[in-house]
């Protein structure tokens, strides 16, 4: 029974990815291009950088309680405009695989804040690395309810400050695309 | 392509020559000799059903070396590694610690005549703690033995076994060379009927080494160390002696370093280490069948680092660790038969533990209960079966099984199988450490039994911590780290002169310890516990090959080929789950299984040639030693926390040592020789390693013959 409820399942699966791949229409573009922010180190009191993906700009602070942004970073936190952050209902989750090949953002799943960096990337503390993992993608849902995937390329240290030497920054870069359609495919 | 070219060459070594006698200097040992590590009764090592290793003080000698690292890292399948803290604190601040058979050095047991060495830090055991001075032979014996010996004999055991001397006799050497690196000794042995005192004095001094001229401090920081080591057996009755083993060390390494990342800030300081160990044992022989030990056991470790910035008056690090261990034990063995022999015995541990970075003494108390029956129904086979029980208050129990069998079909062929459980009892530091580390951004650590929910919950409404990670909710006592270890061997000798030893390994470690993400701080900062998470395996072939074609002349030959990998990661590796960055495109790709190097610092090739040449009848002595390891993995660099890429592999290398003698008079013997020969340094991946340096020896040896006879 068991074996047939989770063929059944995975059936569904298939046919409804196929028909979405059937009804995505590539006529719409998809908006693609890269994000460079420079956050906070101050994961106590420094504010979030915030980023609004259709305008591909940095957004003022001050406009964090409004829905003029999708997602923000402060040291290791990202957040999404949703919930205690913001009053959209943006969310963000983390799928296995390369940029490329991430081509459907799931349906569900979505939540407002990764806070364990551990779920993007890694900290040698023998180095002092601090490396995005590969093969983690970001989806993320809008706060005007679109649905964009994002890959982090690079988190460098900031300027080294205080004792012990802290950064003071840190500077991620992404790149993304956001399809604009509405739709849930890449 | 490496694998088969290393093979090839040892064949061709052994293929040139062509003769053999059985004793040398060089591989070890005759079949009549003994091994006591593999069974705790003393084993003819024809009848041993376990991979063994045996470097006997001959080899020692030959060798020319002063510290047990150095005399481990030419082994086959033995690898020295630089401990965990290496690159933060200068060179290997927690010294160098040996793998077998892959395992990592956390899993190698140390013994001194059968007594565990205590003082891991950062799990490792500084190798450069132990002069080879009076040392009558090293036993290592591969693969699980904790039906034996308990926690940590997971990978394998080391025994170093002191001389007992049989002579009155006066001794005194003194090494000199590079890297002012001086090894004096000076002993003495006052032998009667009925009982021996022996005294030797070990002191060593290594200047230390730096390899990067540009940077303040040292590659290996330099220390000094002085041994004090007393023996004293006495025969109370015909069938009672009491042996007393006493050791004193005492070591001072003196640290120098920039802090990483912060140029100018310059931290000095020193590590001040005070060790002994006191062991008297009673022996008494009840009848012909059987006989029983009472041994009793004290160590302490204590070492205080002090570390210091310059133009700062408050302290950059303290830490005042002390650790204490006594154990009284019984075992008792009945000769039943030439056919059964049955060992029992049983024991308890008192563990304490002060450190600055521990919430007050923290301690373990441990109950054991240990058998072994070896049952030889005739001269082809023995069978030996064994089990341990070890029942303590700070973690979960264990129960440790082995098996062994040897079967001898021919005076040329014997065939060994065994199966082994080791498991590695949660270190301190996973079970107590309580430590909010203000010196690195204000992490904090705790160990499993200092931290639950309730505890965060409550650190939480304290404002201490921000976030609570689900991670938390898996929070429990740990189990012991487990292996399951196999081993089949076979010896075969082709003539007198030739002998070769193969043996297959497969170890399986499963509830490996690691540290993970539960919380984070109010400043962003981490909080990690500990979790028997991991599980791994290390598998291979070691080889060994002797061959002796005169009287004078020995060649040794030894090749290992090793398999290791993260079970978890093979599984994500399979299910589409692991991806690296290429380091030229920064493409991100998916990875194969063949991209996994497995776990980081193991060689999957290691070899070794020695020639040795000794001549009783001139007195000269002379070998030749080169060792090869092949390529290994470091760390991680493209964030996908596994060695995948070909930069994040450290060099692969051939170090050749050699040394030449002459006794004169036969008193004297003066020995030179060189390490390193061909110079290679690697101050990032083998800050042990000195550049090429040259050493003289000359010793004194007066033994008096005397008539003991009342």
């Amino acid at each position: 029974m068991r074996i047939l409820a989770f063929a059944l399942v995975l059936f569904v699966a298939a046919t409804t990815t196929s028909c979405e791949r059937n009804n995505s229409n590539p006529v719409v573009p998809l908006v693609t291009d890269t994000i460079v922010m420079t956050v906070s180190a101050d994961a106590q009191n420094g504010s979030f950088t915030l980023f609004k993906l259709s305008n591909e700009s940095i957004v003022p602070t001050a406009q964090q309680q409004t829905a003029n942004w999708d997602m923000g970073m402060r040291f290791t936190t990202f957040i999404t405009n949703s919930g205690t952050n913001g009053p959209s209902a943006a969310g963000v989750q983390i799928l296995d695989g390369t940029f490329e090949g991430t081509l459907t953002a799931p349906e569900t799943g979505y939540v407002s804040t990764i806070d364990d960096y551990n779920q993007f990337a890694t900290y040698n503390s023998t180095t002092r690395q601090f490396t995005p993992r590969p093969g983690r993608i970001f989806i993320l849902r809008t706060a005007d309810n679109k649905f964009a995937k994002l890959e982090m390329l690079r988190a460098d240290f900031g300027p080294l400050a205080g004792t012990p030497p802290r950064p003071t920054t840190i500077i991620y870069t992404f790149r993304y695309q956001l399809q604009a359609n509405g739709t849930r495919n890449f | 392509m490496k694998f088969s070219s290393s093979v090839f060459a040892l064949f061709m070594c052994s293929a040139l020559t062509a003769q053999v006698g059985t004793a040398d200097t060089l591989s070890g040992a005759n079949a009549t000799d003994v091994l006591v590590t593999a069974t705790r009764t003393e084993v003819k090592l024809g009848n041993v059903a376990v991979p063994y290793q045996i470097i006997s003080k001959a080899q020692i000698a030959a060798t020319g070396v002063a510290r047990l690292q150095e005399l481990l890292q030419e082994q086959t399948g033995l690898f020295v590694t630089n401990g965990s803290g290496t690159g933060g604190v200068g060179g290997g601040v927690f010294g160098n610690g040996v793998q077998i058979q892959g395992m990592s050095p956390d899993y190698t047991l140390i013994l001194i005549n059968g007594e565990p060495i205590i003082g891991r830090q950062g799990g490792t055991l500084n190798l450069a703690r132990f002069t080879v001075a009076n040392i009558k032979k090293i036993e290592i014996v591969k693969g699980p033995s904790s039906s034996l010996y308990g926690s940590e004999a997971m990978g394998g055991v080391i025994n170093i076994i002191t001389e007992q001397p049989t002579q009155n006799s006066l001794q005194a050497g003194i090494r000199a060379g590079g890297y002012g690196i001086v090894d004096a000794n000076v002993g003495g042995n006052w032998v009667t009927r009925k009982s021996f005192v022996s005294v030797q004095a070990n002191h060593y001094r290594f200047g230390g080494s730096d390899f990067d001229k540009n940077s303040f401090g040292f590659t290996q920081d330099p220390f000094q160390s002085n041994t004090l080591q007393v023996q004293y057996n006495q025969r109370l009755s015909p069938k009672t002696k009491l042996l007393t083993f006493f050791r004193a060390n005492r070591e001072i390494t003196n640290n120098a370093f920039e802090v990483l990342g912060s140029a100018g800030r310059t931290i000095t300081g020193d590590i001040r280490v005070n060790d002994i160990n006191l062991n008297p044992t009673l022996v008494h022989q009840f009848s012909k069948k059987i006989q029983s030990s009472l041994r009793l056991y004290f160590t302490e470790y204590h070492s205080i680092q002090n570390l210091t910035e310059a133009d700062k008056t408050t302290p950059y690090y303290y830490d005042n660790f002390k650790q204490r261990f006594l154990r009284i034990e019984n075992q008792t063995n009945f000769y039943l038969s030439t056919r059964h022999t049955l060992s029992a015995g049983g024991g308890a541990v008192e563990e304490t533990l002060i450190t600055n970075r521990y919430a007050g003494v923290r301690g373990n108390t441990i109950g054991y209960l240990f058998a072994q029956h070896e049952y030889a129904p005739n001269k082809q086979w023995n069978v030996i079966a064994g089990v341990r029980y070890d029942r303590n208050e700070a973690y979960a129990s264990r129960m440790s099984p082995k098996l062994a069998i040897r079967y001898q079909p021919s005076d040329r062929l014997k065939i060994t199988a065994s199966f082994g459980a080791g498991f590695k009892a949660p270190d301190y530091r996973q079970l107590y450490l309580s430590l909010v580390n203000a010196a690195a951004g204000g992490y904090a650590i705790y160990g499993a039994n200092e931290i639950d929910i309730a505890k965060l919950v409550q650190l939480q409404q304290q404002g201490f911590i921000q976030t609570i990670l689900p991670r938390a909710a898996d929070l429990q006592l740990l189990k012991p780290e487990t292996s399951v270890g196999i081993n089949l061997g076979s010896q075969y000798k082709f003539s007198n002169k030739l002998q070769m030893d193969v043996n297959l390994f497969n170890n399986d470690i499963s509830n490996q310890i690691v540290f993970d993400i539960i919380a984070l701080r109010s400043n962003g900062s981490s909080v990690f516990s500990y979790f028997n998470v991991n599980q791994s395996f290390t598998r291979g072939i070691e080889l060994n090959l002797h061959y002796q074609p005169t009287k004078n002349w020995h060649i040794s030959g030894g090749y290992q080929f090793l398999q290791t990998a993260d079970k978890a990661v093979v599984n994500a590796i399979r299910e589409g789950r692991m991806f690296g960055r290429n380091e030229q495109t920064n493409q991100v790709y998916q990875l194969s299984r063949a991209d996994y190097r497995g776990l980081p610092n193991r060689s999957p090739h290691m070899a070794n040639i020695k020639i040795g040449y000794d001549n009783a009848a001139t007195g000269w002595l002379a070998n030749i030693r080169a060792i090869y390891r092949s390529s290994w993995g470091t760390f991680d660099k493209d964030g996908n926390g596994i060695i995948n890429r070909t930069d994040e592999l450290a060099q692969g290398f051939v170090q050749i040592n050699a040394s030449v003698g002459k006794t004169f008079h036969p008193n004297w013997q003066v020995q030179t020789g060189v390490e390193n020969l061909l110079n290679h340094i690697d101050a990032n991946n083998l800050p042990n390693i000195l550049g090429r340096n040259y050493y003289v020896t000359v010793k004194y040896n007066l033994s008096i013959k005397k008539n003991n006879k009342q």
